[in-house]
């Protein structure tokens, strides 16, 4: 029953880190982050010196945390001592009873931490081993698990807590008792969705199909796998645990005089508020600091071990200096120029020279600055597209068609994504050069695009009529009601069946291929000169995907619009562009009229890639293949960046990048062997 | 055309009773190694009432059988939904069938007990699609392979598991020093190698492999499908090969069953299906399916589907795909139409409107 | 919809009475109400004589029977600490508690929905990095030390605000404030987060492409999605004012439910704990409803019949 689609989701480089799983969190990783996080250590190193403090309390205090001396009630901090055991100051102050404050804070570190990892190591035991078992079997186990989840989860947890030390009476371990019976339910339900999730995944059912017992899956594959989450809730359980056991010590339901707890202390300074200012404040102090220190360091374990996570919290501060391969990656995004002598000695392309071209694209340069370091996604493309014109950029995922579509379209996420050089000239305006609102109106109106997977491309909290409206409204000032009518009318012309019913269901009420149709409808709402498709078909079946090329070239034979048409799929190519660039590596490795390409390639990849797929008309002996693997952005080779897989590399290749030769007057390639190429045909 | 193996031209010949199964094999093939008969996988689906639930179904499969051979490539093809997949499961027991036998060996899969399941497991093994999601992230490639040794004990020794993990990783075409690395640390074609070792480390018989290919980028997809022929060329491996990727399925298969909503309406040698494909929705999914080749585009003649594809909670009485067709009759919603050999070609088709389209092979000379 | 919330009331009972039924045997089972009213140090021939007075030495069953008879006429006995009918108790004190709750709420949620959009708008931003700051504090606050701190600060040194107690406006600015850090804080980090999330989401690259200006995508087409995991904390977070207001009110002297809880608990009044419990349960139900209300409204993909 799985969907069969290509995975070619964007081929942006953020997309392939997202489909990993939660990465592992090893030491030496964790290292690496506290090297790039500094600021980490402040929290970290107040938990180290917390738990020194709570274990060596005996060795650590200047006073008996127990020693009543009348004579220094309430003295204020750094006061001399007046007791005969210690001639340490009273650093803090003292308490009511004459107690160094000071050593009663650690002392009470001791209970908090003793309660807080006690607790949480009870109740994650408890949640996680009920979370795993209810998430691999499910059944009757899961639905009794999770009935008690959903009711405890709404019950106020102080308050339980408290009901339950007042019918059993206070201690310890009865607070432990009543931290992992009102806390164990977090676990339970996190382990339990992601085993829910890691059950389905097919490296659990890889190990189901060798053989592997319930019991092995369970503690051999799932487990290992959810240390990371697990890791980041316990972290932010402790601080939980810790702050509620203070609540219950101030409210007199912690742990009993005379072991003293922050809690206890702020509640026993609170008579004296007015007079004595030290006694709530440090108590409460030490919690506060406990409290955020551990909320720190989960939330960063959380961007340490979710790559996603470190993505979000760092997006906007490009990080200045890459590791590794500043040199390489600086070293190709220097400016250089791609094209043939013949084109750069041409006259400066300017709106003048625009001439007849509906778009011209010069020297597109992108890049992503990442936290791990730079991407050249889109490494200086140039194309032009007229009117009526449908051009094919064909490429592999990392091959920058996406990009650089998008960067044309304005549409970039930025950050992480930059243009960083190159222009767009569209109807004698440099797209990348005007205002963003006139750059606005241009690509709303006169540019538009689809994209791959309709159903997420589609807003699932309005009606598929309001989307297609909201191009009237927006850019026409139309009223809704007249808007929606014309919504009706443009879903009969891209023929969704009984649109006017239909204008007002919600995009997860169709079908993959009616949903692409209502992308279409609204992307030719207002009559644009250009369609930018992304890979329109990738998620359609085979079937649906003939139905949908036939109304986009139905749609632009009526209305003359160009079309770019982004794509890995030979096929398609084929079948409907009058030309194609083949992208590699950020490049145009090759571009020309359809039917020149097709018969006698002149680059090496294209070439490659047309006699490795499997053909549907003919059953082959034996695929040709090319070998390897499309290359990392980070890593982009040097030379030509296609040389590791080529058959024809010389050692020309691997030093000197080659330009867009001219191969015929309406056909270029990048490479420095095209005669070779072309005539081993 | 690849080897025109001995046995599958003996299946020719042999006699179809009307379900399509093949009875009696006649000649070199002897007994398929494995024969699904009737298979049947519904999946209940709960739509909650104003009390309680109601429940649905949704036939995923519905009644499919076939055979395979030893050393054949059998292809599965289908769009979205007509549960090519879910025979897979089944057949690995990740799923429990509704109804219906699989005899492999003789042996019928989903009566036997969990022993003999597990036992099972080591003559039929499994690929599957996703290269990023079918490795475990936390253990180290020389791990994942060498675990069928740990699960199953007794085949190879400890002491000579290293070296056999070598020996199969430099199988596949990777390095003997990949062992200790990590999967994240391989592209996806270098994952689905992984993957492919790990099934071949208890010498299976079978390998179900469930669209090994779909995720790869284009020039990756070859050097799988190739691994995948040499492998099976050498250790005479059988290989039940799903995908929708028509191209692909041709490539590889002996032999290409089509499946549409839960049933096979067609099947036959791959030259058969592809070159003389007799029912319409074959022909309508050959015909938009693109041909990587721009000449006389414009003069081809294209079936082009109208409507949706039904749903398999609510099948089409009849034949599934009379609500497409543009040959249906009403005789088509009354009688559902049988999977036999309407043209004495050896290859059965589930149509009672089927008619023989000869497409001529183009491309290079 | 009317079913569904006919549905859902039926539910609510069912649980409510599931509720009432646990407390009840905890209440007998786990503790000995006559010991709980003593204390632990009490003797053992006073506990008897008590539980002979009130008739806890009758069977479980019997006992259970006498108090499901009073509950659904809303009978939960006298408090054995004000000694009159605890029910009443409880309820007067629901006004002051839903006071509090609602201006902490009215606080706290449209700030910082306004916070978090702002922060996920501008990720990196000064914008941001505050909000960040605010959500760990918020996480960390130790409401009963703040509370506090506050007293101390703008009640003892300022003089401008009564340090505790209720009665005109000025006696709930810093209860609310107070308890109003923590959702501040926790719906703010939500919000930035699923803010973020949605405009991840392909549909905002359509909105882009579709020429739309950036309030529209961001108030129009993010923020309605991102509703549903913030309407869902809020309702958590209403729920959980519940928790702070025990302390909050403790430290305030609020005439509310929670400082009547601490009471309860510290004079071991059994009968009102039980007429507490049943008030909490059913202003839990209604937050729960009034959330799943909302979804439904929100989310098209959400349809109860």
């Amino acid at each position: 029953m799985s969907a069969p689609h290509e995975m070619t989701a964007g081929d942006g480089p953020a997309a392939r880190d997202s489909g990993e799983p939660v990465r592992n969190v090893t030491v030496r990783k964790l290292l690496r982050a506290l090297w790039r996080d500094k600021l980490m250590l402040f929290p970290l190193l107040f938990l180290v010196a917390l738990m020194v403090a709570a274990v060596g309390a005996d060795l650590l205090a200047p006073h008996d945390p127990f020693d009543q001396n009348l004579r220094s009630r309430n003295v204020p901090p750094m006061s001399s001592p007046t007791s005969e055991t210690s001639s340490f100051p009273y650093l803090l102050g003292a308490d009511p009873l004459g107690r160094d404050l000071f050593s009663r804070l650690i002392y009470g570190a001791r209970v908090s931490l003793a309660v807080g990892l006690s607790s949480v190591l009870a109740s994650g035991t408890l949640g996680i081993l009920l979370g795993l078992m209810a998430g691999y079997h499910r059944g009757w186990l899961d639905d009794l698990v999770m009935r008690g989840v959903d009711v405890l989860m709404g019950i106020p947890g102080l308050l339980l807590a408290l009901f339950i030390l007042f019918l059993v009476g206070t201690g310890f371990w009865n607070l432990v008792i009543v931290f992992a019976l009102t806390r164990w339910m977090i676990y339970a339900r996190v382990t339990r969705g992601l085993t829910l999730s890691f059950r389905e995944q097919p490296f659990v059912e890889g190990a189901q199909t060798i053989g592997c017992s319930d019991s092995r899956i369970i503690f051999r594959h799932i487990l290992p796998n959810l240390a990371s989450p697990i890791l980041v809730l316990a972290t932010l359980e402790i601080a939980i645990v810790i702050l509620a056991e203070a609540g219950l010590s101030f409210l007199g339901m912690g742990i009993q005089p005379p072991a003293p707890t922050w809690g206890r202390m702020v509640a026993e300074g609170r008579d004296y508020i007015t007079s004595a200012w030290w006694l709530i404040t440090f108590p409460g102090l030490a919690i506060l600091l406990t409290a955020l220190s551990l909320n720190l360091t989960s939330a960063w374990l959380r961007m340490v071990s979710d790559p996603v996570q470190r993505w979000r919290w760092f997006m906007g501060r490009p990080e200045s200096r890459p590791e590794g391969d500043t040199e390489l990656a600086t070293a190709y995004s220097e400016p250089q120029s791609s094209r043939t002598d013949i084109e750069s000695s041409e006259p400066a392309h300017g709106p003048a020279a625009n001439g007849d071209h509906l778009l011209e694209v010069i020297d597109l340069r992108v890049n992503f600055r990442t936290p791990d370091g730079l991407l050249n996604a889109v490494n200086g493309i140039s194309y032009t597209l007229n009117r009526g014109q449908t051009l094919a950029i064909l490429g592999e995922s990392g091959s920058g068609k996406t990009v650089s579509a998008e960067a044309v379209m304005g549409i970039l996420d930025s950050p992480p994504a930059f243009v960083t050089g190159g222009s767009v000239l569209f109807d004698g305006n440099d797209l990348l050069q005007v205002s963003p609102s006139r750059r606005r109106r241009l690509c709303g109106e006169r540019i538009a695009m689809i994209f791959q997977d309709p159903l997420t491309a589609l807003n699932p909290a309005y009606t598929v009529g309001s989307q297609i409206a909201g191009m009237f409204q927006e850019h026409r000032g139309t009223s809704k009601r007249e808007a929606t009518a014309k919504a009706v009318e443009l879903m009969d012309r891209v023929r969704i069946p009984s649109a006017r019913e239909r204008v007002h269901d919600y995009p997860h009420q169709f079908s993959g291929g009616m949903r692409q149709r209502v992308m279409i409808a609204a992307a030719i709402a207002l009559d644009p000169d250009l369609l930018i498709a992304d890979e329109p078909t990738t998620a359609l079946d085979v079937t649906v995907q003939a139905q949908i090329m036939e109304l986009l070239a139905e749609l632009q034979l009526e209305t003359g619009m160009g079309l770019i048409l982004i794509t890995h799929d030979l096929g398609v190519v084929a079948d409907v562009a009058d030309s194609v660039a083949v992208m590699y590596a950020g490049k145009i490795v090759e571009t020309g009229p359809i039917e020149e390409i097709y018969s006698r390639p002149a680059h090496p990849y294209t070439k490659g890639l047309l006699e490795s797929a499997p053909r549907v008309d003919r059953k082959m002996d034996s695929l040709q293949q090319i070998s390897g693997a499309p290359p990392n952005l980070r890593f982009i080779p040097s030379g030509c960046p296609f040389h590791p897989r080529c058959a024809y590399v010389v050692d020309r290749c691997t030093v000197e990048p080659p330009p867009l030769y001219e191969v015929r007057h309406d056909r270029s390639a990048s490479c420095h062997r095209i005669e070779d190429v072309m005539n081993v045909n | 055309m690849s080897t025109d193996s001995l046995h599958h031209r003996a299946d020719n010949r042999s006699t179809e009773d009307e379900t399509g199964t093949r009875s009696g094999p006649l000649g070199e093939a002897g007994e398929p190694l494995l024969r699904v008969k009737d298979l049947v996988k519904y999946f209940p689906t709960e739509r909650k009432g104003f009390l309680g639930a109601r429940r649905g179904e949704i036939k995923a499969v519905d009644g499919v059988s076939f055979d395979l051979h030893r050393g054949e490539t059998l292809g599965l093809v289908g769009e979205t939904g007509c549960g090519k997949s879910t025979i897979a499961r089944t057949l690995m027991r990740l799923e429990e069938p509704t109804s219906g036998a699989a005899y492999f060996k003789g042996r019928d899969l989903f009566t036997l007990s969990k022993a003999s399941v597990q036992a099972l497991r080591r003559e039929i093994q499994m690929v599957f699609q996703d290269p990023f999601a079918s490795l475990n992230p936390r253990m180290e490639v020389g791990q994942i392979i060498a675990e069928p040794w740990v699960v199953h004990p007794g085949i190879v020794p400890k002491e000579e598991q290293g070296r056999r993990v070598s020996a199969l990783l430099e199988r596949v075409g990777l390095l003997a020093t990949d062992a200790n690395r990590y999967p994240h640390e391989f592209s996806g074609g270098q994952r689905q190698r992984i993957g492919i070792a790990r099934a071949l480390a208890l010498q299976p018989d079978l390998i179900i492999c469930d669209e090994p290919v779909s995720a790869l980028d284009v020039s990756v997809q070859a050097q799988v499908i190739n691994l995948l022929v040499e492998l099976q060329a050498e250790l005479g491996l059988s290989y039940i090969f799903i995908a929708h990727d028509l191209a692909v399925v041709r490539q590889i298969s002996d032999r290409v069953a089509v499946m549409h909503l839960g049933r096979i309406v067609e099947v036959g040698d791959e030259d058969e299906i592809y070159a003389r494909p007799t029912h319409p929705y074959t022909q309508a999914l050959l015909s938009a399916a693109p041909a990587p080749n721009p000449v006389g585009r414009k003069e081809r003649k294209r079936i082009v589907l109208e409507g949706e594809l039904p749903s398999p909670v609510d099948p089409p009485s009849g034949c599934t795909f009379r609500t497409r067709c543009w040959k249906a009759e009403s005789l088509c919603s009354e009688d559902r139409p049988q999977l036999i050999d309407r043209f004495n070609h050896g290859h059965p088709s589930a149509c009672h409107f089927a008619e023989l389209q000869i497409l001529p092979a183009t491309g290079m000379a | 919809m009317a079913r569904y919330v006919a549905r859902r009331l039926i539910q609510s009972l069912l649980v409510l009475a599931v509720v009432l039924t646990l407390v009840f045997f905890a209440g007998r089972v786990i503790g000995n109400p006559a010991a709980l009213i003593l204390g632990p140090e009490a003797r053992a021939e006073d506990v008897k004589t008590l539980e002979e007075r009130f008739g806890y030495d009758k069977p479980a069953i019997e006992q259970f029977g006498r108090y499901a008879r009073g509950v659904v006429s809303g009978d939960f006995g006298n408090s054995w600490w004000q000694r009159r009918p605890a029910l009443p108790m409880a309820l007067e004190r629901i006004p002051a508690t839903l006071q509090l709750a609602a201006v902490t709420m009215l606080f706290a949620l449209p700030l910082a929905m306004i916070l978090g959009s702002l922060a996920a708008w501008k990720p990196g931003s000064p914008i941001d990095k505050g909000v960040n700051v605010i959500s760990l504090t918020g996480a960390s606050a130790v409401d009963f030390w703040i509370g506090l701190m506050l007293i101390l600060f703008f009640a003892v040194q300022l003089r401008l605000l009564p340090t505790s107690g209720s009665g005109s406006l000025k006696f709930i600015i810093l209860p609310a404030l107070t308890l109003s850090l923590r959702p501040l804080g926790r719906v703010a980090q939500v919000t930035r987060s699923a803010m973020l999330d949605q405009l991840s989401k392909p549909y905002i690259k359509t909105a882009r492409a579709k020429g739309f200006r950036e309030r529209r995508i961001v108030l129009g087409e993010a923020l309605k999605n991102a509703f549903i995991p913030i309407i869902t904390l809020s309702g958590d977070e209403a729920i959980s004012t519940l928790n702070g207001a025990v302390v909050v009110e403790t430290v305030f002297a609020w005439p509310g439910i929670g400082l009547l809880i601490v009471s309860a608990v510290t004079n071991r009044d059994l009968p009102l704990i039980e007429a507490l419990v049943f008030v909490v349960a059913i202003m839990i139900i209604v937050t729960n409803l009034l959330v799943d209300l909302t979804y439904s409204y929100l989310d098209p993909r959400v349809r109860y019949g």
